[in-house]
């Protein structure tokens, strides 16, 4: 019994820590989302408006297949660029190639940019004025531009573009991380059953670097929830509200209109959809680890 | 009492075709990116379900060319034949050689069984036959119960039967054991000693069978593979090996404790250690400076001879080792049978029995004949 006792003396710090930095906010966000609070003027009454207010809006349904599918397409690719350069860094460590280092150093250089001016490269490259990167390099080669930014379908694909392009780098790290930890010996081992590299990608390397992969599908679809930054700066959330996902639409809602009180009932929705999307990684990823 | 024991009528297993494939290595030569050469040019030729142990010091070589056997490296030149087909060429993969690693290299993920069924269902075996075999395997090594664990609730022994049988359920070409036993405990070592030489006699196949430890070798081999420096010393039977070591080298490495060396110089009549001391002649032609080398077992106590004092006793129950100092040779070890008489402190003489000692040059370290 007083080992138990024992075990809150260590727990305490992190507590406090914890609670000051992470549990007080939240708290003060669920408050904040069942008051009447502006930017403006200080709380006056508690009530259920704010909610009212925020989930009756017609644009929610949109905002919501916005962001489902932002965050779809966005943490798949994440995932993939990054464990394609994680495992072409590792080749090119092990055959000794020059110029290992200055890749990752370049890959890294995307992460280090920060969002907004991330949104503004990818405008001037996806920019369909005539300076457009992009659209400049398609006619050289014959090819009619696109209209990047400005059509719904192709701006949604746009913001893809860049998140990805940012963010592939954490992905790399941690999986380039991973995979170095992954005792060669399997491989050898591996080859001498008779494994082709297919199967020794398949039947060593992911299974090995499943923790990895829990881990960063975790904090990937987290990063990527709440992303607006970048697509602040490359589209404003448009063209409408095609690209308008829903860490943008709190943004707006209360940095432009003022409703901090709606602004919060929304922002316990996002903290809502990342605790389940968390729960429902771990309940599948972990089952099967533990098969 | 006169005991006659019967040779066998036939030998037990090796009367059968052959499970396992010839290998013929010629030349072989492996360099790494600096420094000289891991293996500088190596030949050897194995019979099909030939028992091959390679031995020697750390850095000899001796896993290099088992990688290289394996396809775990690139030759630098020389050839690599199993079955009498080159397979430089091939990949790790293609030439159908099983390998048991120092660390296991169990996959963690995978449970026992379907470690064991890896290789199996990679070559394309339904998934039907590959569990008979796996349970065959696993019956061979009484593995039955464990099936459904992971590697890692088990133990180092258990570790270890698993990685043999991942490596005979496929019934490979080749056998290669990258020293097997050395993260096990004395006892189990022994026991899975035994055990790697009943699967032998069992299943017979070419194996290669890589090692520091000259026990080990002596023990297992049918004959033994002595490396130094990248090069073979010398090979032999291991009683070939024992008894006639082809130079200092391989007589220091093989044989515990090991063998006393001394300079000389050698006449008709007698060979003069460096102190004086005048020992009978050996029968060999040669005259001049030697290294005179002495085992345990050819010297013993006697009234005259070498003064000595003992130092330390090792009684290891059927025999003693005695470590005895001496002008003339330094410390020396002597096997004796149990004295318990004897205290350290004693003093006595010691007989070296010249018809038993080894001669090699002091320059060369080659043996003298």
């Amino acid at each position: 019994m007083t080992g138990d006792r024992r075990i809150w003396l260590w727990f305490t710090p992190v507590l406090l820590v914890l609670g000051g930095v992470f549990l007080i906010p939240v708290a003060d966000v669920i408050r904040f989302s069942f008051s009447d609070a502006t930017l403006l003027r200080p709380v006056t009454g508690y009530g259920l408006d704010g909610y009212a207010s925020a989930y009756g809006d017609d644009s929610l349904p949109v905002i919501l297949r916005n962001t489902g599918l932002f965050t779809l397409l966005s943490v798949v690719s994440l995932q993939a660029m990054g464990l394609a350069i994680a495992l072409l860094l590792v080749r090119g460590d092990r055959r000794g190639l020059w110029g290992m280092g200055l890749l990752r150093t370049i890959v890294l250089a995307a992460w280090v940019i920060p969002g907004i001016a991330n949104g503004l490269i990818w405008q001037m490259l996806l920019s369909e004025a005539p300076f457009g990167a992009v659209n400049s390099l398609l006619r050289l080669i014959g090819l009619a531009p696109v209209a990047w930014l400005s059509d719904p379908g192709n701006a949604m694909l746009s913001a893809v573009i860049a998140n990805v392009w940012q963010g592939s780098a954490f992905s790399m790290i941690v999986f380039y991380a991973a995979r170095r930890a992954v005792d060669p010996v399997l491989y050898e081992a591996a080859a001498v059953d008779g494994a082709s590299p297919t199967a020794q990608f398949l039947f060593i390397t992911i299974p090995q670097m499943r923790g990895a992969i829990l881990v960063n599908t975790i904090l990937v679809t987290i990063q990527t929830l709440n992303t607006f930054d970048t697509i602040l700066a490359l589209t404003g959330g448009g063209p409408g509200r095609a690209t308008e996902v829903l860490s943008l639409n709190i943004f707006n809602r209360v940095f432009y209109s003022y409703d901090l009180g709606g602004g919060s009932a929304l922002a316990v929705l996002l903290l809502a959809i990342s605790m389940m999307l968390t729960l429902v990684y771990l309940a599948v990823l972990m089952r099967k680890g533990t098969r | 009492m006169n005991v006659t024991i019967q040779a066998p009528q036939t030998a037990p297993m090796h009367d059968k075709t052959p499970q396992g494939a010839t290998l013929r290595l010629r030349d072989l030569v492996k360099r790494f990116a600096s420094g000289p050469p891991a293996v500088a040019g190596i030949n050897l030729d194995m019979a099909a379900d030939e028992f091959v142990v390679l031995v020697g010091p750390s850095g000899c070589g001796k896993s290099t060319t088992l990688r290289l056997i394996a396809g775990l490296e690139t030759a630098t030149s020389g050839d690599i034949e199993i079955a009498g087909k080159r397979v430089n060429d091939q990949g790790a993969a293609q030439r159908d050689v099983a390998m048991v690693f120092q660390n296991y290299a169990l996959y963690p993920h995978m449970t026992v069984a379907q470690n064991i069924a890896f290789g199996l269902r990679r070559r394309g075996v339904s998934r039907a036959e590959a569990k008979a075999a796996v349970a065959e395997a696993a019956r061979a090594l009484e593995l039955t119960d464990l099936m459904h664990r992971m590697p890692g609730d088990l133990s180092g022994g258990q570790k270890q039967r698993v990685a043999m049988g991942r490596a005979i359920v496929r019934n490979p070409r080749l056998f290669l054991f990258d020293e097997p036993l050395s993260n096990l405990d004395a006892r189990l070592r022994l026991t899975m000693r035994t055990e790697i030489k009943r699967m032998h006699a069992r299943v017979p196949t070419t194996t290669i069978y890589v090692t520091h430890d000259q026990t080990e070798a002596m023990t297992m081999a049918d004959r033994v593979v002595v490396m130094n420096a990248g090069r073979i010393e010398q090979i032999g039977t291991p009683m070939e090996i024992y008894n006639t070591p082809v130079s200092r080298f391989v007589a220091e490495f093989i044989g515990a404790p090991a063998m006393t060396f001394a300079d000389g110089v050698l006449t008709d009549t007698a060979l003069t250690l460096g102190n004086g001391l005048r020992l009978p002649a050996p029968a060999t032609p040669h005259r001049g400076p030697v290294t005179l080398g002495l085992r345990p077992e050819a010297l013993r106590l006697a009234s005259t001879g070498l003064p000595a004092r003992l130092e330390l006793l090792e009684p290891l129950g059927a025999e003693t080792l005695a470590l005895w100092q001496t002008d003339a040779l330094g410390p020396v070890w002597v096997r004796l049978n149990p004295r318990p008489d004897l205290r350290p402190g004693a003093t006595g003489c010691l007989q070296p029995d010249m018809t038993r000692a080894h001669l090699f040059d002091p320059q060369t370290g080659q043996r003298l004949t």
